[in-house]
């Protein structure tokens, strides 16, 4: 038993030290006693896999609650999603033929697509599945994938063949998505499909909206940030919300929204870093964007030290969770 | 598909707060209770239990109730709240209203191809 303790003990090392000083010994405690009962002399691999998960949830719980992570996990992975799924269609899929000769463009198709894109897009429908089956873990495996595969699209794009990546805006939005999204558990079924399926018109609107009528159905996944306006809109139409939903106190449907709008205002900044380095004529911003950062930051400031406990929030403590949500009571 | 439903008890907060209802009761107690309560069908993990345990308490629905040290090892008991109880009760209802509707529905059936 004494090698077994200590085994748990260096196991107890993913939870956060406070988290560990204040349930460490009665944790301890539980799993020497269930040992102890069936003859266990050794860790399983089970109980690693769940120290990590549970350990690595406890530190994320105290930077962000977890009824906010999980919320704008679901929205996440409903953005992810609905975008990919999109740029799969207009930008990556070949055989249709409509797009152009990417050898003269000096870029190489990546097999039977024109860009890397579905290497993003398989790694989204396989998380909004992973979602949808109860096993979250394989999501947040994938979703941790795809963050560092779209990470390294642009850099695999300069290298020879120089397959096609999808353009900075795109690989940003989808990094920031998929880290939002591992953050929490989705928990909703219907209400998934449904935000995926709007995200994913919504992009649609966005490329309807900028391809001329009769033009074959190809465009390059920067297409949907090609007027600015349209996300700067929606980043600011968050922001509104997320004043009027703190002014009314209702904080974690305040902190869902502000986290959903990074996204995009992610994006926004990538198009203007990106603008200002190759010195490119200017993107067209009606806001500048850094001037949207601002409040998103402020809002993440305070949503980490109320998580913290550093900041109280008036109702922050949600004494109405004693009564369930009647809607969710189907 | 039980836990992507939303704002339902989870199915190791019901079974934890359905233990905890015959009295107070530390970690591993809970575990063997719960095991027990649904013959074999749920295991919960330590790491389960006090992640759920914390969210509870959180949510006011149970409260830890003192410490003891037997064999050297740390045993914390817990005991449910009013509110617990009252939650514990409002989702029991949902389920008995469930069960009936669905026992109904059954003893009305009758299989194709029957006379």
């Amino acid at each position: 038993m004494p090698d077994l303790e200590s085994s748990y003990r260096r196991l107890l090392r993913w939870y956060p030290k406070p988290w560990r000083t204040a349930h460490g010994e009665a944790l301890l405690g539980a799993l020497l006693d269930d040992a102890e009962d069936h003859g266990r002399t050794a860790i399983e691999r089970s109980e690693w896999r769940s120290f990590a998960a549970a350990g690595v949830t406890a530190r994320a719980d105290r930077v962000l609650m977890q009824p906010t992570r999980d919320a704008a996990a679901t929205v996440a992975l409903s953005m992810g999603t609905g975008a990919s799924l999109i740029t799969f269609l207009i930008s990556s899929w070949a055989p249709w033929g409509t797009g152009p000769n990417l050898s003269a463009l000096g870029v190489t198709r990546f097999g039977p697509f024109y860009d890397l894109g579905p290497l993003l897009t398989v790694l989204w429908v396989l998380t909004f599945v992973s979602a949808w089956s109860g096993r979250w873990w394989l999501g947040r495996i994938a979703l941790l994938l795809s963050a560092i595969v779209a990470v390294a699209l642009p850099a695999i794009q300069a290298m020879p063949p120089h397959f096609l990546s999808p353009d900075i805006a795109t690989v940003t939005y989808s990094v920031v998505c998929a880290l939002l999204a591992a953050l929490g558990t989705p928990r909703t079924r219907l209400p998934l499909f449904g935000a995926t399926a709007g995200w994913a018109a919504l992009a649609w609107t966005f490329y309807a909206y900028e391809r001329p009528p009769g033009t074959p159905i190809w465009e390059p996944t920067a297409v949907l940030w090609q007027r600015p306006i349209w996300p700067t809109s929606i980043v600011v139409l968050a922001v509104t919300l997320v004043a009027l939903l703190a002014i009314a106190r209702l904080w974690t449907p305040a902190f869902t929204v502000l986290l959903t709008a990074i996204p995009m205002g992610a994006s926004l900044n990538a198009i203007d870093i990106q603008t200002r380095v190759l010195q490119y004529d200017t993107a067209g911003f009606p806001i500048n964007p850094w001037l949207l950062t601002a409040p998103l930051a402020v809002g993440l400031v305070t949503l980490t030290l109320a998580s913290l406990g550093v900041l109280t929030l008036p109702r922050w403590h949600r004494a109405s969770h004693a009564e369930p949500n009647k809607a969710g009571m189907l | 598909m039980l836990r992507l439903v939303s704002q339902q008890l989870r199915e190791s907060a019901f079974w934890i707060l359905s233990a905890l209802a015959s009295g107070r009761m530390h970690g591993y107690a809970v575990v063997s209770e719960v095991e027990h309560a649904s013959v074999g069908a749920v295991r919960l993990k330590a790491t389960t239990l006090y992640a759920t345990l914390e969210r509870l308490a959180a949510d006011g629905l149970v409260e830890p109730d003192g410490d003891e040290i037997v064999n050297g090892r740390t045993r914390r008991y817990f005991r449910l709240t009013d509110d617990g109880a009252g939650r514990l009760q409002h989702e029991t209802d949902l389920l008995d209203a469930k069960v009936r509707a669905a026992r109904a529905g059954l003893s009305r059936f009758h299989p194709i191809g029957a006379s």
